[in-house]
């Protein structure tokens, strides 16, 4: 790590986030604003207000023309990422501890480190009187799905799969990635006619990799679901994650991209034979 | 507007990274592996009561945890690491050129690809000079010319010799996906150049769509190019300098974005 690049991070950084009143213009300047539009926004007295607008300058963070202060394309791209920092930790103290207790890490670090997009997800989870409130919601949301289910399974339900078939005979589109050990159950002999209705189907596409976390693309909402550190070879289907915010969607669309191109498409044929476990990261 | 709290958290755990040295190295440092103290010092080359001390700090933020003697990072951890890199890596994208970024404009790049500029930190600005007047645009043209897989992108194709490139990569086969405005379109009509048009889509791999966009970027087999337009005058394209990388981060990126506008764009007849 050159010296010199860190230097850089360190300061700006310590620049900014040593003051909270440095860190709230930076935060509040979405749109160029004058002094006083600008201390009452962050609540600040004029000399402090000024003087900290000064050092976000000399730091290029923000410009000062004709009485309006804004940000420099500069600013306003760290204040974004300012931004996705806030709305990690939004995530990780928002949703009790499924983070904390869940085994995200499984996820790979190009994705793990953009969970900034489910700031305003929900987790549904089962309570004592509620019982599969979580799972219900899911098998809900799939049967109303009229454009797309796609994802990552990891668990067989005959019942999953039959809202799939009429799902994808009404034009939805429907893709999977399944665990290998899932594709060596479906091709049991108790099995194999539903999978053969499933994947005659035009609409219906289906891959095996190796991934240890499940997700569901239905129409434009996303579910996730993880295992639990303490139960980590199953899936925690009491408490999974919701979120529609068309960030996470697209989020899940390009893990779900990840993964679809690096494997074969499978035929009913494939299921007879038994699968190799491939192991992909 | 946010919450005073919550920036609280958010100054708390990068005040608590970025005002020791020290601590900022072991985060980065703690990459895959779990280390020993013995490990981890030399790495950060700090005696070890510093290191022991400052690693514990970063254990109390909940980024580094100490198990059997080991040194590693919590799940947690290698997130704000990765992140802290990214913007690590958008610092060294805009110091390397800062003239350029700062005299165009950016906010033509829709917002998400805009947060991710990050992965531009190693690219090269190609720029015309007084003895090579078309050095950029050349190089990019060049560049096409040897292409053996794929040319696709969001591009401002205006001259002559920009046709008779598309042309002869189209036969040599290569597939080519382009998204141009729809005033390019336009003139590909005009008498002096409709042969040469008419020539380019008789081609069956060629795929042109048209769109309003506000940069340019190309895919050329595995390298990026970046063009942009000028800050003060919005609907000049600077041809004279253009950003080219080869990491691929950026080719993920450059296929995402031309994605993003390919899905949306009209399909050209000609």
């Amino acid at each position: 790590m050159d010296t010199d690049q860190n230097m850089g991070i360190e300061s700006l950084l310590k620049g900014i986030c040593t003051s909270k009143l440095r860190t709230n213009i930076l935060l509040s300047l979405e749109k160029p604003m004058t002094l006083a539009e600008l201390k009452n926004t962050i609540y600040a007295d004029s000399p402090n207000a000024s003087s900290s607008a000064r050092e976000l300058e000399d730091l290029g963070l923000v410009t000062r023309k004709s009485g309006y202060y804004s940000l420099t394309s500069f600013g306003s791209i760290v204040r974004s990422k300012l931004n996705e920092f806030q709305d990690l930790l939004t995530t990780f103290n928002n949703h009790g501890n499924w983070w904390q207790t869940h085994n995200f890490d499984v996820i790979p670090i190009q994705f793990k480190k953009n969970i900034h997009v489910f700031s305003d997800a929900q987790i549904i989870q089962d309570s004592k009187i509620e019982a599969g409130k979580a799972y219900a919601k899911k098998m809900e949301l799939m049967k109303k799905a009229k454009k797309r289910i796609k994802g990552i399974i990891l668990v067989y339900s005959q019942e999953a799969i039959e809202i799939v078939i009429n799902r994808a005979k009404q034009g939805a589109s429907c893709q999977f990635i399944v665990a290998p050990d899932i594709a060596a159950y479906m091709g049991k002999a108790e099995n194999i006619q539903q999978m053969k209705a499933l994947l005659e189907n035009m609409n219906v596409q289906m891959k095996v990799a190796d991934v240890h976390f499940m997700f569901l693309l239905i129409d434009d909402s996303l579910v996730l679901a993880l295992s639990h550190l303490d139960n980590p070879d199953h899936f925690d289907w009491s408490a999974m994650l919701f979120s529609s915010n068309p960030e996470a969607v697209r989020w899940g669309e390009e893990l779900f991209d990840f993964y679809w191109k690096k494997t074969k498409p499978m035929k009913v044929e494939d299921l007879k034979k038994s699968p190799k476990t491939k192991t992909k990261k | 507007m946010r919450e005073s709290d919550t920036n609280t958290s958010l100054n708390v755990l990068i005040r608590g990274i970025c005002t020791s040295r020290l601590r900022m190295n072991i985060l980065l440092s703690l990459e895959n592996e779990p280390l020993s103290l013995s490990d981890l010092k030399h790495e950060v080359k700090a005696d070890a009561p510093n290191t022991v001390s400052k690693a514990k700090e970063l254990e109390e933020l909940g980024l580094v945890l100490r198990n059997h003697g080991e040194y590693c990072l919590t799940p947690f951890g290698r997130i704000i690491r990765s992140k802290l890199i990214e913007f690590q890596d958008l610092l060294t994208t805009f110091n390397t050129n800062n003239l350029w970024w700062s005299t165009h404009n950016l906010e033509g790049i829709p917002l998400e690809f805009r947060n991710r500029l990050s992965v531009f930190s190693d690219a090269i600005l190609v720029e015309d000079t007084k003895t090579e007047p078309e050095k950029a645009y050349t190089h990019k043209l060049n560049l096409m010319l040897k292409a053996k897989k794929r040319a696709e992108g969001i591009v401002m194709m205006y001259s002559n010799k920009c046709l008779d490139t598309v042309v002869n990569c189209l036969e040599r086969e290569l597939i080519i996906r382009l998204v141009i405005p729809p005033d390019i379109v336009k003139l590909m009509y005009n008498p002096d150049i409709i042969k040469k048009s008419k020539k380019m889509f008789s081609f069956s791999n060629l795929y042109m769509r048209e769109a309003n966009f506000e940069f340019s970027s190309l895919l050329i087999d595995d390298v990026l190019m970046l063009g942009l337009f000028d800050k003060v005058k919005k609907d000049h394209f600077d041809w004279s300098a253009m950003l080219f990388t080869k990491k691929p981060e950026a080719i993920e990126w450059g296929e995402q974005i031309f994605n993003y506008y390919w899905k949306h764009a009209k399909v050209v007849q000609f």
